[in-house]
């Protein structure tokens, strides 16, 4: 690419010109860039899902001409194409690996997207097969030569765009969805683009609300295949008719795209019909207030790409992890359904009334906040509609263990009853679908959930994950196999088993029930730490001020060089910084004794320290003597103390033993010059006992404290 | 896995998000508010938290060196994990160095302390297994305390709220009979005061001049010289459990022994073996005293 490297931040995007290319091509591939990749799309599936519709809107963004934008995109890409030559795609693709690792956007854009407009136009006609993909895209490049046979280098570019995407800039413009799987093998990468259109993706939550899905659910792409098929069959759908085609054709390649959009999702809600806003569900929640009062609130949810503070109309909320700050709800608001909007209407928050909500704890929250199901195991609140409750009560017979009552409580809406202490035991088949939420489900399912994850499909030795496994109401007792061995017996309606009760040893493991399995990889902890540079990059930044040291504000995260000046910061048990921002050693003086001097190799540095006296020397057994400890400002030179019991003073150099400095620093007194000689000047009981080399050291001091004594 | 599932786990991550550490405390167990969890980690060195966004990372490892002169003594403090405590053991044995693990708290890794006659017997074991050894640890943190002055000073300047409880104050702050939150009057008088918020307890000071928000930990301190106390005769350091100091200044006295402070009779914290100097240095940037 042309130009300098420029100082840019994963998630930013920008276009730099390409030396070689065409203008229009270019213009078509940062318009393709500014109209598919935003940070609003962060950590969600990004489609490259070009068609003549996207082709115009991506012409009108960029105010190009709408009514030719798919023939012009056509002409512009052909162009840099060398069409009838075996490397015809080479002029995009020059760099495609080293455009993968740089931020700016990649130049082959636009040449992916035309990949994408042939699969786009994959149906049956008369003259071609619906599955013919390299003749439809000969056809658009008006070209009889063999457009496959170098199409290899395009599914390198379809791989660097991923890496693009997933890597360099770390989801935070989209994640990845571009994959071949299965007998697609190389045109599955631009035909899993197109497979489904906006519309249809937003009707995926009411698919997965169909199928009692939940986000962080993971079936396999033959079983939701076969959902996908049931619902589509079962009339619930409102799935466009390209879509259903495309089922119908490319099933598992299908099923694949909905098992990516399933993984991102955070429990985003459909939306209303012909909206194009994204909506988030609204939650009830219930806190206790005092023993005998609860208080409701809307709880909302904040699915991925939604921003860190949701401004309405009339409110701001900020947001912690998956959700937004609950507000208190009005008693009468239950009633109907709330949606909240941005100021654009691009994003929407919504609240559905329910005859029955099922509540459980989050801790997270500090209340008490209604769930789509419960699921075995659970302790949960009930509140329903009075017309409801009985029920409730015969729901609860067959699915909680006995226990559960009624909550006599102040601040519930009137004509609403609710049920405290509800322990889900069994799955069960609700009566009515208004009960749904009280019944776990019995699709059948298995499922790992829990433990010490450290990344996807691999967790910590002895903290593996729980077996999580749903029947369709079979009456037999299910037998869970790990590593081809029987480990347990469970239920016929299911239940969960912890993997890290068998002390599996390291390594990859097996999980099989019936004709599912799944498997995962547990791993030890390292035996020393690693060489990370992001090992310890958190720590309380201190600003020196003389002697003294105050909070910080606005200094660098701590690197593995600290470099500011001024600033030391605290990391466990160090503290770390410049060496003149350092405070000084302090100096433990052991043993004790009646008192110190100590001196600098500069004249004036000096430290009186007053020691302590004992009654009893030496100290007896149980006598206890507190080190005690001087903070000088300078380098120690020499220790001078008086010894309990002894009449006079005794010296000992300190390392690293070297001489005097001859003027003394500007900043000292007459006075400390004055004191720094009169110590060195001094008789020393153990002046006999010094190493000559020490003797010899201590006259030159004493040299520098005569000299300095006849000059005042 | 260690004793200490959780610290491993955290050690093998090296970073994260609150979210993440709270679903691993819940993971191996824990029933104490992972808020606690976090804060006995920090205290004992082991792990480092952004205080706004409370993101956590693991301290690169090392020997804190205990501040008794007498007998040298250090403590492992930061990243570990089963194999390389095997790994430390073993070589310590080789070098004639001993070696105890002392349990703690629930959630809390064990106490590893190596003990040797020379304080450079330990510096050459450090080095000999790739590990730095922090000299006089506690004492150098005392060294670079800030005062709680300068912590208030440094904490956003905010309205308290309406609806506010405030702290009402005693003399006998050491005690656990007086502490008592009352719905706070309009007109508003200098103390410590909170309401509940989406993330818990929020705290606001009330000083002469301004209303802040800060660490509950820096208001009660702030606003009274009598939250801790110094024993002399024992070596102890005395402060109420509501009155826990803050971060920093908890673990300069965490790293005297490397023992958390310990509930005794009378409802109090106590930390023992703190030399007078480290006490004093803490006490008095804590404005601990006579004012």
């Amino acid at each position: 690419m042309a130009g300098d490297s420029v100082e840019l931040q994963p998630g930013q995007l920008k276009w730099v010109g390409v030396v070689g290319l065409p203008g229009p091509y270019q213009r078509w591939n940062k318009a393709i860039g500014e109209s598919f990749l935003s940070p609003q799309n962060r950590d969600r599936p990004l489609y490259l899902d070009i068609d003549a519709d996207r082709l115009r809107a991506v012409a009108a963004r960029a105010e190009m001409n709408v009514e030719t934008a798919e023939a012009d995109f056509v002409t512009a890409v052909r162009e840099v194409l060398r069409v009838g030559y075996p490397d015809m795609y080479a002029a995009p693709l020059r760099w495609v690996h080293r455009d993968a690792r740089d931020l700016r956007l990649p130049p082959f854009l636009a040449l992916l997207g035309l990949t994408v407009l042939a699969a786009s136009k994959m149906a049956a006609d008369q003259q071609m097969a619906a599955n013919n993909y390299y003749g439809r895209l000969a056809q658009l490049l008006s070209t009889d030569y063999d457009v496959a046979s170098d199409f290899p280098r395009v599914v390198r570019a379809w791989e660097a765009l991923n890496i693009w995407l997933d890597e360099t800039h770390k989801g935070l413009l989209g994640k990845s969805t571009a994959r071949a799987p299965g007998h697609f093998n190389r045109i599955g990468y631009p035909i899993s683009q197109c497979l489904m259109r906006e519309q249809d993706r937003r009707q995926l939550p009411a698919f997965y609300k169909w199928a009692r899905l939940q986000p962080g659910d993971e079936p396999t792409v033959c079983e939701l295949e076969t959902l996908l098929q049931r619902w589509v069959r079962s009339g619930n759908s409102h799935l466009t008719m390209y879509a259903r085609h495309k089922l119908e054709e490319t099933g598992p390649l299908f099923a694949e795209v909905v098992s990516n959009e399933l993984r991102a999702w955070s429990g985003e809600i459909e939306s209303e019909e012909g909206s194009t806003a994204r909506a988030a569900a609204v939650w009830l929640g219930l806190r206790q207030i005092t023993p005998s009062s609860v208080q409701l609130f809307f709880v909302p949810q904040r699915p991925n790409g939604f921003p860190d503070m949701f401004q309405a109309l009339d409110r701001d909320l900020g947001a912690i992890d998956g959700w937004y700050e609950p507000f208190p709800a009005s008693l009468g608001e239950l009633k109907r359904s709330h949606t909240w909007a941005t100021g654009d209407g691009a994003l929407t928050l919504r609240f559905e009334p329910k005859p029955v909500y099922a509540l459980k704890m989050e801790e997270s929250l500090g209340l008490w906040r209604e769930v789509r199901q419960l699921a075995i195991g659970d302790q949960a609140v009930v509140l329903a509609e009075e017309g409801w409750e009985i029920w409730v009560r015969r729901t609860l017979d067959s699915v909680a263990t006995p226990g559960w009552d009624i909550l006599d409580v102040d601040g519930l809406p009137d004509g609403y009853v609710a049920f405290s202490d509800v322990s889900i035991s069994s799955a069960g088949e609700p009566t009515w679908s208004t009960l749904d939420c009280l019944c776990p489900a019995q699709r059948v399912g298995l499922s790992l959930g829990g433990g010490l994850t450290l990344q996807p499909g691999v967790w910590l030795t002895g903290a593996e994950p729980t077996v999580h496994v749903r029947t369709i109401g079979g009456e037999e007792q299910v037998e869970l196999f790990v590593d081809d061995l029987c480990v347990a017996e469970l239920p016929p309606e299911g239940s969960s088993f912890p993997l890290s009760s068998l002390g599996l040893p390291a390594g990859q493991h097996t999980v099989r029930v019936g004709d599912r399995s799944r498997q995962f990889l547990s791993v030890q902890g390292r035996d020393g730490p690693p060489r990370s540079a992001e090992l310890g990059t958190i720590a309380t930044a201190l600003q020196r001020r003389d002697r003294a040291y105050e909070p910080a504000k606005n200094a660098p995260q701590l690197g593995s060089r600290p470099s500011v000046p001024g600033v030391v910061y605290i990391r466990g048990a160090e503290v770390i910084g410049r060496s003149e921002d350092l405070p000084p050693a302090p100096l433990v003086l052991n043993p004790c004794a009646r008192h110190f001097y100590l001196l600098g190799r500069n004249p004036g540095e000096g430290l009186s320290v007053p020691g302590h006296f004992h009654f009893k020397w030496p100290l007896g057994p149980k006598d206890q003597c507190y080190p005690i400890v001087a903070r000088p400002t300078f380098p120690v030179r020499w220790l001078v103390r008086k010894n309990h019991g002894a009449h006079g003073w005794n010296i000992v150099p300190c390392e690293p033993f070297d001489g005097p400095s001859k003027d003394a620093p500007g900043d000292v007194s007459a006075e400390q010059i004055e004191a720094w000689t009169n110590v060195l000047l001094r008789s020393f009981r153990n002046l006999r006992s010094l190493k000559p080399r020490s003797r010899a050291l201590l006259e030159a001091y004493r040299g520098v404290a005569s000299a300095l004594r006849e000059r005042s | 896995m260690t004793d200490s599932p959780l610290l491993e786990y955290l050690s093998e991550r090296q970073h994260g998000t609150w979210s993440q550490f709270r679903d691993a405390v819940a993971e191996v167990g824990l029933r104490q508010p992972p808020v606690w969890i976090a804060d006995d980690l920090s205290s004992l060195a082991h792990l480092e938290f952004q205080p706004e966004t409370l993101d956590w990372g693991v301290c690169p490892p090392l020997f804190a060196e205990l501040p008794d002169g007498g007998t040298p003594r250090a403590v492992l403090c930061g990243w570990r994990t089963a194999a390389f405590l095997d790994k430390l053991v073993s070589s310590a044995s080789r070098a004639r160095l001993s070696i105890r693990f002392d349990a703690l708290d629930p959630g809390v890794p064990p106490r590893l302390l190596v003990g040797a006659r020379e304080w450079q017997q330990i510096r050459a074991y450090a080095e000999g297994v790739g590990l730095r050894c922090a000299r006089d640890a506690a004492r150098r943190l005392s060294a670079c305390l800030p005062t709680i002055q300068s912590l208030v000073a440094s904490s956003p300047a905010e309205l308290i709220p309406t609806e506010a409880e405030r702290l009402i104050d005693s003399d006998e702050a050491l005690s656990t009979a007086e502490w008592r939150w009352e719905p706070a009057m309009e007109d508003r008088v200098g103390g410590v005061y909170r309401q509940h918020r989406f993330r818990g307890w929020e705290y606001w000071l009330k000083d002469d001049t301004s209303e802040r928000r800060l660490p509950k930990s820096v208001g009660v301190y702030a606003r009274s010289p009598s939250r801790m106390a110094f024993r002399h005769s024992t070596g102890e350091v005395v402060f109420h459990p509501e009155a826990r100091p803050p971060k920093l200044y908890l673990r300069t006295l965490v790293l005297c022994s490397g023992y958390l402070p310990k509930l005794v009779r009378g409802g109090r914290l106590t930390l023992a073996d703190i030399p007078p100097d480290i006490a004093q240095a803490v006490l008095s940037c804590l404005d601990q005293g006579e004012r």
